[in-house]
C-alpha cells in the first residue's frame, strides 16, 4: 500500500492504529481499510509561483464541501475527509472561499496530504470511487529539477500530473510553460521515475483574466464553455465528458496556434503517456487585493479531477493483483512443470511394473506443487531486486493455482512416460 | 558574558526588485558564504517553514546540520502580502554555530533566543546584506549566562514530570531512530517555557541532539526530523509523546526506568530536589558517567569532578560499575587479572580514590602497579597456573619490575631470579628482599647476588628470624656470589644453629679460603661445643655428597 505520508510502498503496522513502518505516521484507519475499495490517487498540481495550485485545491474543497453537488448527484454522492486534519483543512479552505478570502502563499515544503474520499460521481457507468490524496507546495519547489525532488517528490507517484498555468501571470508563454515542462521531466527523471508513464493534464487557470485571450474565435467557445461551467453545470452529467473531450481538443490547438507552445506541446506528447488540457476559474472572478469582491463561483474546476479519475488505471493493476504477478505465475507454472516431471518419473520408477502409473501420478503432483512454490519464490526474490513486495493472500492464491496446474500437468508427463516406455 | 560567534543565513518571501537573485518567492536572501557551503544552505531552507494561523507566533528552530553545525533560527510572520494580495509571507533570520563556539554558553538555545536581536524585517535584511553579492558578514556578540532560568524553568514542573521530561530529553537520539517525537502542546512561549525544563539536565553535548521547533503548526515530520514539536493542538499521531506545556503536565507513562549512569544521577537530583547540582555539575557529571561508560568524553571535565558528585554517582551506579569497570578493564588486560584487580579496589577504596585510580590505571603501566598491589594485599599467594601465565604475556607488553619478579618466583625460575636481582638498584633490591623474606615467596639462600651481601643481610638480621634461618644454605649461597666477606655478620647465629647445620657449616667452610677469621672461629666454638662421637663415616659421607650437590 502507498503510505500518503513518505509515498514508501508498504504494509501498515497495526497497534491501536495503523503506522507506516519507514515513516512512523499514523494512517487514518479508512484509508487503510478502504484502500482497495477506494483506492488512491495522487492529485498533484505542478505550476510556478503564483499561478494558482493553491487557490485550485481550496476551490476544490469548496465545491466538494459547500456546493449542492450531493443534491445533483443523489443518492450516491459524496466527499469524505479522512482524519481530523483533513477535514478541518477542507472545511478551513472551504469557509476561507465562501467569506471571501484566499489563501496564503504556500511555503516550500514537503506537504502533508490532505485526505478525501470521492464516491458516486455519476460519470461513468460503473463506479470509480477513489481517495483523493492532495498535494500542495510552493511554485518555488518547481523552478529547479533539485527543488522538485526535494519537496515535490509526490509528483512521481502521480498517474495524473496536472500542470497549472495562469497564462495571465506569464511573459513569454511559449518558454516559460516549456521551461516549466522539462524542468518538471528533469525532475521526476531524477527521482528515478518517468513522465512515459504518467498522464498529463495541462490545466490552464484564472481563466476569468483570460478574455483577450479567448475572445476571438474558434477560442470564445472555450469562454462559452468557461462561462457556462458553474457547479449548476454538473447537475447534467449527460455529455459532459464530451465536452470536455471537446474543450482539451480545442486548447490543445489553442496552444498551438494561439500561444505558439509547440515546442510545448511536442514535449509533452513525446514525454506522457496521455495529454489532455483543461481550464478552469478557481474563483469565478479575479481576487482585488487578496479578497474576493464577489461570491465565489468556481468555473469548471472538477474537470481535471474528472479527468484523473476517467484516466486512472485500476489499483489492481496499478499496485497488485494477477497482472503484477504475472512473473511469478510464469515461474510457479515452469519451476510446477519441470519439477512435476521429475517427479513423475521419479514415481514411475519407485512403482515398478505393476502400480508404476499411480505412483507417477502421485509422486509427480507433490513434486510439481513444490516445485510451483519455489518457483514462485524465486520469482518473488527476483522482484524484490527491483521493488519490495509482499506476500498477500491473492498472490499465494495465485502461486497455488499455478504449482497445481504446473503438478498435475508434471504428473501426466510423468504417467506418460510410463505408459509409453514401460510396456 | 561571554562573546560567540555565527555565521548568518537569512530567507524569505520577498519580491523580485528586492532579490538578490532577481526572483521572486520564498529564497535565501543573504548567507555568510565564508563559512557556509551551498548543501548547507538548501538543507536549512528545507527546514524553514512556516504556516500562518491564528496566534501569528514567532517561530524558534534548533538543530544540527549534517554536517555537524548547529543551526539556531527565528522565523517571525510578515503582515504585509506579496504583490498578488497574499499573506503568508516570513522571514527566517539563522544563526549557525560551530559546536564548540556554541558549547561556550552550555549548547543553550534559549540564551540566544532572549537576548540576540534577530533580524525581523525584510527591510532590515536587506541593510545588512550585500544586494550584489547575496552575502552576510559572520556576527560576533555577547551572551550573558543566566544560570538561574534553567533551574526557574526546571522548577515549574513537578519532580515526576519533570522526571520524565528530562528522560526524554536524554534519550533524544533513540526517539530519533525510533523516527517518534515529542509534541509539546500550547502556545509557542509555553511550548519553549517546557522545552528549557526538558533541556534542563541534558549535558551540554547531549543538547544538539535534541533539535527542536517550538511552532511545528502544520509541518511535515516526515521531511524534517525534530525531537520536540510545539502545536498548539493535540496531535492526531498516536506515536508521538504529548506534553501538556500549558498545564506543565506529561500525558501517559512516558519513561522507563533510568538506563544509564547519568539518567540515574538526574533522576537521583531531581528526586532529591537538588536541582542546583544538576545545574552546576550536569557537564561534570556526563563526563564522568560516558567515561564509566565507555564512551568518548572530555577527560579534562573528570579530572575536575567535584568529590560530592564523583560519590554520588559511584553510589547510585555501585550495582554495575563494578562490571563495568572489569569491561574497561578487559580492555587493556586479560579478564582473569581484570577480575582479582576489580574484587580489590571494590572492597578496600574509596570512590573518589577509585576514580583517582582508575583514571591512572587503565595505562598497563599504571595497571601493573596496582595488580602488583593487589598480590601484595594478599600476602604474594601464589595464583593459578592462568593467572601466571596471563601475568607473563602482560610482562611482554610492558615492564614492572617487582611483578616481573613474583611472576619468576612463582614459577621457580632460579637463573632468572638471580640476573633479575642483579638489574636491581640498591633500594629495590633491598625492598625486593624484604618483601621475598616477609612473605616466603623464595627461599632466602636464593637472594643474594655479587655486590649485595651487606644489602641481603641487613634485611635478613632486620627480621631476626621471622624468615627462618637456613644458615648453611646461605652461608654457600653468599660464598658463591663471592660475598663471603660478610659471613662474620652471621657469627652470632651459628651458635643456635642445630648440630647437623654447624658440622654442614663447618666443613663447607673447610675447604673455602675467603671465609672471614671471625665466622671461621665462631664455627670452630660451636663444633667444639657439640657432644662428641657423633660424626661417623656415613655422616662424612653423607655430608661430602651434599656438599658436591650445593
Amino acid at each position: 500500500m502507498l503510505c500518503p505520508f513518505c509515498l514508501a510502498d508498504v504494509q501498515f503496522l497495526v497497534e491501536e492504529g495503523y503506522f507506516c513502518p519507514d515513516c512512523s505516521e499514523q494512517v487514518p484507519p479508512m484509508y487503510v481499510r478502504g484502500y482497495y475499495q477506494f483506492p488512491p490517487l495522487v492529485v498533484s498540481a505542478v505550476g510556478l509561483r503564483g499561478h494558482g495550485k493553491t487557490v485550485y485545491f481550496a476551490s476544490l474543497f469548496y465545491l466538494l464541501k459547500e456546493s449542492p453537488l450531493s443534491a445533483f448527484w443523489q443518492p450516491e454522492f459524496f466527499a469524505l475527509s479522512l482524519s481530523d486534519r483533513d477535514l478541518e483543512t477542507v472545511h478551513s479552505n472551504a469557509r476561507m472561499l465562501k467569506d471571501g478570502k484566499l489563501p496564503g502563499s504556500t511555503p516550500m515544503n514537503f506537504p502533508r496530504p490532505t485526505m478525501l474520499r470521492v464516491a458516486g460521481i455519476p460519470m461513468w457507468q460503473k463506479p470509480r470511487d477513489c481517495t483523493l490524496v492532495f498535494y500542495d507546495t510552493s511554485g518555488e519547489a518547481f523552478e529547479r529539477a533539485s527543488e522538485l525532488v526535494k519537496y515535490g517528490r509526490f509528483a512521481q507517484q502521480a498517474e495524473m500530473v496536472m500542470l497549472l498555468i495562469s497564462l495571465p501571470d506569464l511573459q513569454d508563454p511559449p518558454h516559460e510553460m516549456r521551461t516549466l515542462l522539462n524542468t518538471y521531466i528533469i525532475g521526476i527523471e531524477d527521482l528515478g521515475g518517468s513522465t512515459r508513464n504518467q498522464d498529463l493534464m495541462v490545466v490552464f487557470t484564472k481563466a476569468d483574466e483570460m478574455d483577450h485571450y479567448l475572445a476571438s474565435p474558434p477560442w470564445n467557445t472555450v469562454q462559452d464553455y468557461l462561462v457556462t461551467g458553474s457547479v449548476n453545470s454538473l447537475a447534467q452529467v449527460q455529455g459532459y465528458r464530451r465536452q470536455m473531450y471537446d474543450v482539451s481538443n480545442l486548447l490543445y490547438d489553442f496552444t498551438r496556434e494561439e500561444l505558439k507552445s509547440h515546442e510545448f506541446v511536442n514535449l509533452a506528447q513525446k514525454n506522457f503517456r496521455r495529454v489532455g488540457f483543461s481550464i478552469v476559474s478557481a474563483l469565478g472572478a479575479p481576487p482585488e487585493d487578496g479578497h474576493m469582491a464577489v461570491k465565489v463561483d468556481p468555473l469548471r474546476v472538477l474537470d481535471p479531477v474528472i479527468w484523473m479519475i476517467a484516466m486512472a488505471s485500476p489499483l489492481s493493476e496499478r499496485r497488485s493483483g494477477c497482472t503484477a504477478h504475472i512473473d511469478w505465475v510464469i515461474f510457479s507454472f515452469l519451476g510446477g512443470m519441470f519439477y512435476g516431471v521429475m517427479g513423475g518419473v521419479l514415481g514411475g520408477l519407485l512403482g515398478g511394473r505393476r502400480s508404476a502409473e499411480v505412483w507417477a501420478l502421485l509422486i509427480g503432483g507433490l513434486f510439481g506443487l513444490v516445485g510451483g512454490l519455489s518457483g514462485g519464490q524465486v520469482a518473488k526474490n527476483w522482484k524484490v531486486l527491483f521493488k519490495p513486495k509482499e506476500w498477500t493472500s491473492a498472490s499465494w492464491a495465485v502461486l497455488l493455482a499455478c504449482s497445481g496446474i504446473g503438478s498435475v500437468a508434471g504428473g501426466i508427463v510423468g504417467f506418460l512416460e510410463v505408459l509409453l516406455f514401460r510396456q | 558574558m561571554v562573546e560567540i560567534s555565527a555565521w548568518q543565513h537569512i530567507y524569505a518571501s520577498v519580491e523580485r526588485e528586492q532579490s538578490p537573485h532577481d526572483r521572486a518567492g520564498f529564497q535565501t536572501l543573504f548567507y555568510s558564504q565564508s563559512g557556509l557551503a551551498e548543501a548547507e544552505v538548501r538543507e536549512m531552507e528545507a527546514r524553514l517553514v512556516y504556516f500562518s494561523s491564528d496566534v501569528e507566533a514567532v517561530k524558534h528552530l534548533f538543530f544540527s546540520l549534517s554536517t555537524g553545525k548547529i543551526m539556531i533560527a527565528q522565523i517571525v510572520h510578515l503582515s504585509e502580502p506579496d504583490r498578488m494580495g497574499r499573506k503568508g509571507r516570513y522571514l527566517a533570520h539563522n544563526l549557525i554555530f560551530e559546536p564548540r563556539v556554541l558549547s561556550q554558553i552550555a549548547s543553550d538555545p534559549f540564551l540566544v533566543f532572549r537576548q540576540f536581536p534577530f533580524i525581523t524585517t525584510v527591510a532590515g535584511a536587506l541593510e545588512e546584506g550585500d544586494v550584489q553579492t547575496g552575502d552576510i558578514p559572520p556576527i560576533a556578540f555577547q551572551i550573558a549566562m543566566e544560570p538561574e532560568r534553567g533551574v526557574e524553568a526546571a522548577k515549574a514542573w513537578s519532580a515526576q514530570d519533570l522526571r520524565g521530561l528530562s528522560m526524554l530529553a536524554l534519550r533524544a537520539a533513540r526517539l530519533a531512530d525510533d523516527r517518534s517525537a515529542v509534541a509539546f502542546i500550547g502556545s509557542p512561549p509555553q511550548v519553549e517555557s517546557g522545552l528549557e525544563a526538558a533541556f534542563f539536565a541534558v549535558p551540554t553535548p547531549a543538547r544538539p541532539r535534541c533539535s527542536f521547533d517550538t511552532y511545528f503548526h502544520n509541518c511535515n515530520l516526515v521531511d524534517s526530523y525534530y525531537w520536540a514539536l510545539g502545536l498548539l493542538r493535540p496531535p492526531s499521531n498516536r506515536r508521538l509523546i504529548r506534553v501538556d506545556a500549558q498545564a506543565r503536565h506529561l500525558d501517559g507513562v512516558v519513561a522507563a526506568q533510568p538506563e544509564t549512569a547519568y539518567e540515574r544521577w538526574v533522576i537521583a537530583c531531581i528526586d532529591e530536589g537538588r536541582l542546583e547540582d544538576i545545574d552546576r555539575f550536569r557537564d561534570h557529571a556526563y563526563a564522568l558517567c560516558e567515561w564509566l561508560e565507555g564512551r568518548p568524553c572530555d577527560g579534562s571535565l573528570i579530572e575536575t569532578v567535584p568529590s560530592d558528585v564523583v560519590e554520588s554517582v559511584f553510589q547510585l551506579n555501585r550495582q554495575w560499575i563494578g562490571a563495568l569497570f572489569q569491561k574497561k578493564l578487559e580492555e587493556v588486560v586479560p579478564s582473569v587479572l581484570a577480575q582479582r584487580v576489580v574484587d580489590h579496589l571494590g572492597a578496600q577504596t574509596g570512590m573518589v580514590e577509585l576514580l583517582t585510580q582508575l583514571g591512572a590505571k587503565f595505562r598497563l603501566p599504571g595497571l601493573l602497579e596496582v595488580l602488583y598491589r593487589v598480590y601484595e594485599a594478599q600476602g604474594f599467594r601464589v595464583p593459578q597456573p592462568e593467572e601466571t601465565q596471563a601475568i607473563e604475556r602482560l610482562l611482554h607488553r610492558a615492564d614492572h619490575a617487582y611483578l616481573r619478579l613474583l611472576h619468576i618466583c612463582w614459577t621457580g625460575q632460579s637463573d632468572a631470579l638471580y640476573i633479575e636481582l642483579q638489574l636491581l638498584k640498591d633500594h629495590e633490591y633491598r625492598q625486593f628482599v624484604q618483601t621475598a623474606l616477609r612473605s616466603g615467596i623464595v627461599e632466602s639462600w636464593k637472594l643474594p647476588v655479587p655486590g649485595r651481601g651487606d644489602a641481603f643481610l641487613d634485611q635478613y638480621l632486620a627480621l631476626g628470624g621471622q624468615a627462618g634461618y637456613d644458615l648453611s644454605a646461605l652461608v654457600r649461597a653468599l660464598s658463591r656470589v663471592g660475598e663471603a666477606a660478610c659471613l662474620s655478620r652471621l657469627s652470632g647465629l651459628v651458635q643456635d644453629q642445630p648440630e647437623r647445620e654447624v658440622r654442614d657449616i663447618a666443613r663447607f667452610i673447610a675447604k673455602r679460603s675467603d671465609t672471614p677469621e671471625p665466622f671461621r672461629r665462631a664455627v670452630g666454638d660451636a663444633v667444639e661445643a657439640l657432644p662428641l662421637g657423633r660424626a661417623g663415616p656415613l655422616e662424612r659421607l653423607r655430608d661430602r655428597f651434599s656438599s658436591r650437590e650445593t
